[in-house]
């Protein structure tokens, strides 16, 4: 067989072996293995996979995960999840919606400290949507919010998930954390300009809290200091270059490891219990990158991603379209698999498509991982939703999903300004490019 | 979904036990790797604050981290296949039931055995490599031979994990009607929702949270 068409088969092979339940790692690695052995002969072609196997990780770049990981498990210990939403109760409470919108912002804020939607959408639950309900807002809307805000953690550094794009894309890791900020934030602002928007027509939805003296204002700040800090470290570190993602990734958990010291919330157990919960997922994500590599050697080989691109751009359509399409392939994967999975899976093969249409890496990392997250609160799986609905019984799951609808268009919007104007994502990595070169 | 949990009850047969005792060895290599996550985290503040402050810098930093990372890179992925971790799509299997589940997730795993055995081979052979040609990092010529034995070493843990999971599944699908032993069971998105809250959940409810407690329900 030809090196095309063994490309071609090694793709088959993967879905069927991914659709009859194989573990992603496991499909991919020996789909690898199988290629490079019918390429080159078992000895050059396994061995080959062998020495992948601990080269293709054993980089330093990649060190940055488990403490990326680490800092999201800590952050639970260190109390800032209250203290965030205080804080953004304090400042925006007195908005239409406004504990709604306190939520957005401080799901936002907590996202600086944590990477995971999951977590951020269960802890919420269990913080904001009480006050929400006291206050007499719609449960629906209450529900959604939480849901929605949880996915702001996969954009607004530090997020895993990026850094996971960067290296099977081999683009800058600090150039895309950098990037997820703004659209990180700007998800945010038009998450919050639609609930003002919503509360003012319709003030059942939501009513304003009363206003705080603002001495209490700034006192709430200080108890959400630790956040702030660890956004001036991550993206301060960053941005300038005075450290490396992985030295920013440690100070930051280090730091958020002292406050939860400070506040007598980290007990031994608590940190084994992190520790291992890190050791977990940094052990998944691993698996599934060296795993993923070894195939995408042989996929080199093959020449069928170059023969993929060229198809791409042979088409006669405008990319545009094309780039559309391929958005909606990752709305149709994402309702059927995990994030990580599916984009470990694809970009091997649509990444070279894509930067043959002209798309910038960077900006494309950005808009790809704001798709994974939109499909963590659509149904049929929905993530965010069923967490919220697990936490808080009471608000039925269709409740859930009808609050987030209005969100669901938000996200859109936001993916549409994001493809609009590529610079709101590039203008950071850009200028920090231009900082440290400079 | 892809996680899952390891449904082992309290049954006291041979599968069983060797599932528990196994399970023992995989808490306490994970622990170790989970160790050396946390040195990591002390080892680059050390070296941030060596550079910045005392304008010492570790030498050769990035070596170590680079021969020694592979004990948090490796090391737990039979503690995450136990738990179910790796990911998957569970959408066509889900519908399965009886022999023709078991059978397929018995061929899954299988699967992953063949994987593994192929690498632990091959990634041996890396490392004999690496310790006759007496191979060493280029900064500060740290052998390297310490992070390519994890390699083999944390594969073969994953392998045993695995027979016991071909075991596992393949009793079932000898006799559907056995209680499920050391293997994940699949959950729909709601079981897999609960068991994240119950993730989170745990940490949060221990313990004093911060001092905006107490405004916060004012």
């Amino acid at each position: 067989m030809d090196p095309f068409n063994a490309g071609l088969v090694s793709v088959a092979f993967i879905i069927g072996m991914v659709v009859l339940g194989v573990r992603v790692a496991y499909a991919s690695g020996i789909a690898g293995v199988i290629g490079l052995i019918m390429l080159r002969g078992y000895d050059p072609g396994a061995g080959l996979a062998g020495l992948l196997a601990h080269s293709q990780v054993s980089h330093v770049t990649l060190s940055v995960l488990p403490m990326f990981i680490l800092i999201g498990f800590l952050a639970f210990y260190a109390g800032l999840t209250r203290s965030a939403f205080y804080a953004a109760r304090c400042w925006l409470g007195t908005l239409p919606g406004g504990l709604a919108v306190a939520t957005v912002f401080a799901t936002a804020g907590f996202a600086a400290v944590s990477g995971a939607s999951t977590a951020t959408a269960a802890v919420f639950s269990r913080v904001a949507i009480p006050e929400m309900l006291k206050y007499g807002y719609e449960r629906s809307l209450a529900a959604g919010v939480v849901a929605a805000g949880g996915t702001l953690a996969s954009l607004i550094p530090p997020s895993a998930i990026l850094v996971i794009y960067a290296i099977i894309v081999e683009e800058s890791v600090g150039a895309l954390l950098l990037a997820g900020f703004i659209p990180g934030a700007l998800s945010a602002v038009i998450y919050a300009a639609l609930i003002i928007f919503r509360c003012k027509l319709n003030p059942s939805l939501g009513a304003p809290v009363s206003a705080v003296p603002l001495a209490e204002k700034f006192r709430s700040l200080a108890g959400a200091s630790g956040i702030f800090f660890v956004i001036f470290i991550i993206l301060g570190g960053i941005y300038t270059g005075v450290m490396t993602p992985t030295e920013v990734g440690g100070v930051a958990a280090f730091v958020i490891f002292l406050i939860a010291l400070a506040k007598r919330n980290m007990s031994l157990a608590n940190l084994r219990e992190s520790l291992m919960e890190t050791a977990k997922l940094t052990v998944f994500i691993f698996t599934i990158i060296w795993s993923i590599l070894i195939y995408v050697r042989f996929l080199g080989f093959s020449g069928l991603p170059e023969a993929f691109a060229t198809f791409i751009v042979s088409i006669d359509v405008p990319p545009l379209v094309v780039m559309i399409l391929i958005l909606l392939a990752y709305v149709v994967l994402g309702m059927f698999m995990d994030g990580i999975g599916m984009l470990l899976l694809t970009l091997p093969v649509v990444y070279p498509a894509v930067t043959a249409l002209g798309y910038d890496p960077v900006w494309f990392g950005i808009i790809i991982v704001k798709m994974v997250e939109v499909c963590l609160v659509t149904p049929p799986i929905g993530l965010n939703c069923f967490v919220v609905n697990g936490v808080r019984p009471d608000i039925p799951l269709e409740e859930v999903f009808k609050g987030i609808w209005p969100f669901f268009v938000a996200d859109i919007i936001t993916v549409a300004v994001l493809v609009a104007f590529p610079g709101i994502v590039l203008w950071l990595p850009r200028l920090m490019i231009q900082n440290i070169v400079g | 979904m892809a996680q899952a949990q390891t449904q082992n009850g309290r049954q006291n047969s041979a599968l069983s036990s060797i599932d528990r005792f196994f399970g023992r060895i995989e808490d306490a290599v994970t622990l170790f790797a989970a160790a050396f996550i946390f040195l990591l985290m002390l080892f680059v503040v050390c070296e941030v604050i060596g550079r910045y402050v005392f304008n010492r810098p570790i030498p050769g930093a990035i070596d170590w981290i680079e021969v020694y990372m592979a004990i948090f890179a490796f090391l737990p992925a039979a503690y995450a296949q136990r738990l179910g971790v790796h990911v998957r799509m569970e959408l066509v299997v889900a519908k399965m039931r009886g022999r023709l589940l078991w059978g397929v997730e018995c061929f899954a795993v299988c699967i992953g055995v063949v994987y593994c055995l192929i690498i632990i081979d091959k990634s041996w052979e890396h490392f004999l490599r690496s310790i006759i040609e007496g191979d060493s990092t280029i900064d500060v010529q740290l052998q390297t031979w310490p992070g390519k034995l994890v390699v083999p070493i944390a594969l073969v843990l994953l392998c045993i994990r695995l027979i016991i999971q071909v075991w596992g599944y393949g009793r079932l699908a000898l006799d559907p009607d056995k209680v499920p032993q050391a293997v994940p069971v699949i959950m729909d998105a709601a079981e897999h929702a609960r068991a994240e809250i119950e993730e989170v959940m745990g940490r949060e409810s221990e313990g004093p949270t911060d001092p905006s407690d107490g405004s916060s329900k004012a």
